[in-house]
């Protein structure tokens, strides 16, 4: 009984935290009069909201599809690649320091590059997210391959498991803790990829929202836009954290 | 039955080589539960890998008739598997199904019915051994390599595991090489105790025990158990 009511305090003690800070933002705007163009209050974001909902949720859409499939593509490219790394050593050993070296590049320089290649359609905000998806995933699923339990391995050798059986019994499981927080860094950084992309140059999309809500000092829309893009990140990292728990359920019995 | 002929085993480090096992020959028999005891460090489990087909770096003869199975010393469960899972992975790897009721009888055996849809993690260490040791069990060996099986358990609980052990292994008739550095532990199981001494390993010492099967604790309280706790205590001192 107690543990419940401390579960819920946990939960309840944030929320309070959010509404006392909102509280106070609203009351320094308005009693400080400050300029909404350099700080709006929590009420004005809102009314930003209802004004510019339709464009806003015109701009979301897009991102939203260049998240999904650039998510979908980095994770299948991922998983392909680190089920070959994993059976070639060689190529691990060939591919595995220049994977490191194309996280080095930072995605501000590697937006404009792409959108010089591909023009400013959906491409260019794709392979961005891709590129971003990619690299934890990859990372912690090869490591993951690696990870299995040694004694493990002889105990199954022993009893005269073949390869197939190995990979698909014990190191599969063995990676699949690894695997989903790889994929939890992944769905987290997602929409970054997608949204500094569009900042370089798009038609329609949160990123060239953002950045014209800038040029223009409608901060308002600004903090809503942020606001999207933040909510669209933990939903697409609580709907992992979900599959996680459905799919490693025996730890997350103890 | 097992038969091994001045074994020896070394490791070359970048300064030198170190010699682990030093002309070690023992034998266990059929039906026969023969322990190895020695401090710990001084290549008993490498002894164990070598039989077991582990470790191939070796010189030496190695004769084994029958299948082996060894158990390591910690349980080896696959924690995102239940135990029912657990047990039957040898019948999955080798493709072939299962007897359910001679499973079933072994459950309540292995004293496991009730825990059989629980993962590891939510068992006692005393019943991680027990599944641990059904699963070798199941993956119908004829001779089964134990490497301090109740090494990490309490006082208490291993009591309870010697009875139970010697139980099962007087119902299912197995061979079994036995490692442990517990005195009492060795001569309350086994039929012959090999001493190994400390590196480079060599057996020390090799006794009979005589006490009657089946065996019981009271036999670790009279005169003949001090003495083969004293030839023990002073071989392994060599």
């Amino acid at each position: 009984m107690k543990k419940k009511s401390e579960n819920t305090a946990n939960k309840i003690l944030p929320v309070a935290v959010l509404a006392v800070i909102l509280v106070l933002w609203e009351l320094l705007v308005k009693l400080k009069d400050i300029k909404e163009y350099i700080l709006p209050s929590p009420s004005a974001i809102a009314r930003e909201f209802v004004v510019s909902f339709n464009l806003l949720v015109s701009h979301t859409a897009i991102t939203l599809v260049e998240t999904i499939t650039g998510f979908i593509i980095g994770l299948i490219t991922a998983v392909f690649l680190s089920l070959l790394l994993d059976k070639f050593m060689t190529l691990k050993m060939t591919v595995y320091p220049y994977l490191i070296v194309t996280q080095t590049i930072p995605l501000v320089a590697l937006a404009p590059i792409l959108a010089i290649w591909f023009g400013f359609g959906l491409l260019p905000k794709i392979i961005l997210s891709v590129l971003v998806v990619f690299f934890p995933i990859t990372l912690s699923l090869t490591e993951g391959l690696s990870s299995y339990d040694r004694d493990l391995y002889e105990m199954m050798t022993q009893m005269g498991a073949s390869k197939k059986q190995i990979f698909l019994k014990l190191k599969i499981p063995s990676a699949s803790v690894h695997f989903f927080s790889g994929l939890k860094i992944a769905a987290a950084y997602c929409v970054m990829g997608a949204v500094i992309s569009e900042w370089v140059g798009a038609q329609k999309g949160l990123g060239i929202f953002l950045t014209r809500a800038m040029s223009s000092f409608q901060t308002a829309a600004l903090f809503a836009d942020i606001i999207i893009i933040i909510v669209i990140s933990l939903v697409l990292f609580k709907t992992i954290q979900f599959i996680e728990k459905k799919t490693i359920r025996w730890r997350t019995e103890k | 039955m097992i038969r091994v002929k001045n074994l020896y085993n070394r490791y070359q480090t970048k300064e030198s080589t170190i010699e682990v096992l030093n002309d070690i020959s023992i034998q266990c028999e059929k039906n026969e539960f023969v322990s190895i005891i020695g401090p710990s460090g001084c290549g008993k489990s490498t002894l164990f890998k070598i039989i077991a087909g582990i470790i191939n770096d070796y010189e030496g003869q190695i004769e084994v008739q029958g299948s082996i199975i060894y158990m390591h010393q910690n349980d080896n469960l696959m924690p995102w598997r239940t135990i029912y899972r657990n047990i039957m992975l040898p019948y999955e790897i080798k493709k072939t199904d299962p007897d359910g009721t001679f499973i079933n009888q072994l459950i309540k055996e292995f004293e496991l019915d009730g825990f059989m849809e629980l993962y590891p993690h939510q068992l006692s260490g005393g019943m991680k051994k027990r599944a641990s040791l059904l699963r070798a069990y199941l993956t119908d060996c004829d001779i089964m390599l134990l490497d301090e099986p109740f090494g990490s358990l309490d006082a208490l609980t291993k009591q309870n595991m010697y009875k139970w052990l010697l139980d099962i292994w007087s119902k299912h008739k197995k061979t079994v090489l036995f490692i442990t550095h517990d005195i009492e532990e060795a001569i309350y199981l086994s039929d012959r105790i090999y001493v190994m001494g400390k590196r480079p390993a060599t057996i020390v010492d090799e006794i009979n025990i005589e006490f009657k099967r089946p065996r019981n604790s009271d036999m670790l309280l009279g005169q003949q158990y001090l003495e083969y706790k004293k030839r023990l205590m002073e071989s392994l001192a060599k």
